[in-house]
């Protein structure tokens, strides 16, 4: 197989087809933060067999091919012949197409997100010091005096110190205290396993690459498995009950104020998978999950390294 | 929130002249701080300018010294900061990692409906 199908082969695999058969595992859901990062490398690695294609069309062009032939000390048809690479008109143009698409993808979508991400940071903290209440009884927690039951964590600091946990006076009246606990701890695994950044980087991908299934498909995966991974950490140290006690309370409190969005529609499975834990491990469906995200990844850099490999200790030209 | 710097004093000022129904000066928010803490009068109107750079007090000029006025009342301040958090405005941005979001009255009344079975078949079950 010529590299290049090899890498296309990859890449449609990672792209396409992966995000297909992480969303039908359902017994990934018993490992959701494993899950969350494989949604994550799928996307990344559609775009690395992107970028390694462009390359390798770029490489194409005689000019190039020479260069890198002389880079590896060897005979450029014997590394033309190994690389297979698609000479004349459209490969070279094509080959920086891709390039472009990715760098321009990256670019806007890391801009927008990140700029996104860092207004919200700001108006929250501003929010936060102008009129958030310390609670002696709750350390390390925000009281903000708002109608809505709401709690939620901003990042952890870049300084070591933890960001704040934010609940309002609404959810202090509602939640008993070892609900509130339940909550609390639920938001610091939140914060202790970076999932801000993760859905950072999903939402930078969502923006950039609007084209590439995997990249579509991965922020809401991502949304969707932070919660059970928090989930999941709360359990270990609080009663699944008062979990979802907290969850369905918060969830069907009246919304006086504001018009709200979209609801998350995940918030029955989370309770039902709260109250009703699967029995089953991931097991068997994590190894099948990873093997589709890192076998296409592997090989795709295979598909490069290896004819480089083979041709660089060709120093001669076979037909000259 | 861990408040270092200003952020203290910042909220306390915002406090005063939130209560105030109307636009005070710099030195009627210095009196009313000083009732309950050592202030130093530059230090509060300085404090107040950056408010008011940062948009969220209005300065005016009065006579010889300045009025200060909230540019939003409290509510309206922490709902348009809130906006974001809450998706109204598209899509929350990832910084912030919400509980759990509201569900529409529809699916709210369905969800109280099951935990009521629930709680029932339970009782049913303890009680034979």
């Amino acid at each position: 197989m010529s590299p290049l199908l090899a890498i296309g082969l990859a890449g449609v695999t990672l792209g396409v087809a992966a995000p297909r058969i992480l969303a039908r595992l359902g017994r990934l859901d018993q490992a959701p933060q494993a899950t969350a990062y494989l949604w994550l490398l799928a996307a990344v690695g559609a775009l690395s067999a992107v970028v390694l294609a462009g390359l390798l069309l770029l490489v194409g062009s005689s000019h190039l091919i020479i260069d890198l032939a002389a880079l590896l000390e060897t005979c450029s048809m014997a590394l033309r012949a190994a690389l297979d690479a698609p000479a004349g008109a459209p490969g070279p143009l094509l080959g920086l197409l891709l390039l472009t698409t990715v760098a321009a993808g990256l670019l806007v979508g890391g801009l927008v997100a990140g700029a996104r991400a860092w207004r919200a940071a700001r108006d929250q903290r501003e929010l936060l010091t102008l009129t958030g209440r310390a609670q002696p009884s709750l350390p390390g927690v925000t009281v903000l005096d708002h109608p809505l039951p709401l709690a939620y964590c901003l990042p952890a600091r870049v300084r070591g110190r933890p960001g704040p946990v934010v609940v309002t006076t609404a959810t202090l009246r509602q939640l008993d205290p070892a609900q509130l606990q339940a909550v609390l701890a639920h938001e610091h695994a939140h914060q202790a396993r970076r999932h801000h950044a993760l859905l950072l980087v999903a939402e930078a991908l969502r923006i950039g690459f609007p084209w590439l299934p995997a990249a579509r498909a991965a922020h809401s995966a991502v949304a969707r498995l932070v919660e059970l991974a928090a989930d999941d950490a709360a359990v270990h140290h609080h009663d699944r009950a008062d979990i979802a006690t907290a969850l369905a309370t918060l969830a069907t409190a009246p919304a006086p104020t504001l018009g709200l969005g979209a609801a998350g529609p995940n918030t029955l499975e989370r309770i039902r998978r709260l109250t009703a834990p699967p029995a089953t491990r991931p097991g068997g469906a994590l190894l099948l999950a990873g093997l589709i995200v890192v076998a296409p990844l592997l090989g795709q850099l295979l598909a490069l390294t290896a004819p480089l490999l083979r041709v660089a200790g060709m120093p001669v030209c076979p037909l000259t | 929130m861990a408040r270092g710097g200003f952020g203290e004093l910042e909220q306390a000022i915002m406090d005063v002249v939130w209560a105030a129904d109307r636009p005070v000066t710099g030195r009627e928010v210095v009196d009313q701080l000083a009732q309950s803490r050592p202030v130093v009068y530059t230090t509060v109107l300085t404090v107040m300018d950056r408010l008011a750079r940062k948009g969220i007090l209005y300065k005016q000029p009065a006579g010889r010294a300045h009025t200060y006025r909230a540019v939003q009342s409290r509510e309206a301040y922490t709902a348009q900061r809130m906006a974001g958090l809450l998706g109204a405005s598209g899509n929350p941005a990832a910084v912030l990692l919400r509980f759990v979001e509201q569900l529409p009255a529809d699916q709210a009344d369905k969800l109280r409906a099951a935990l009521r079975t629930r709680r029932h078949d339970r009782a049913g079950r303890e009680a034979p």
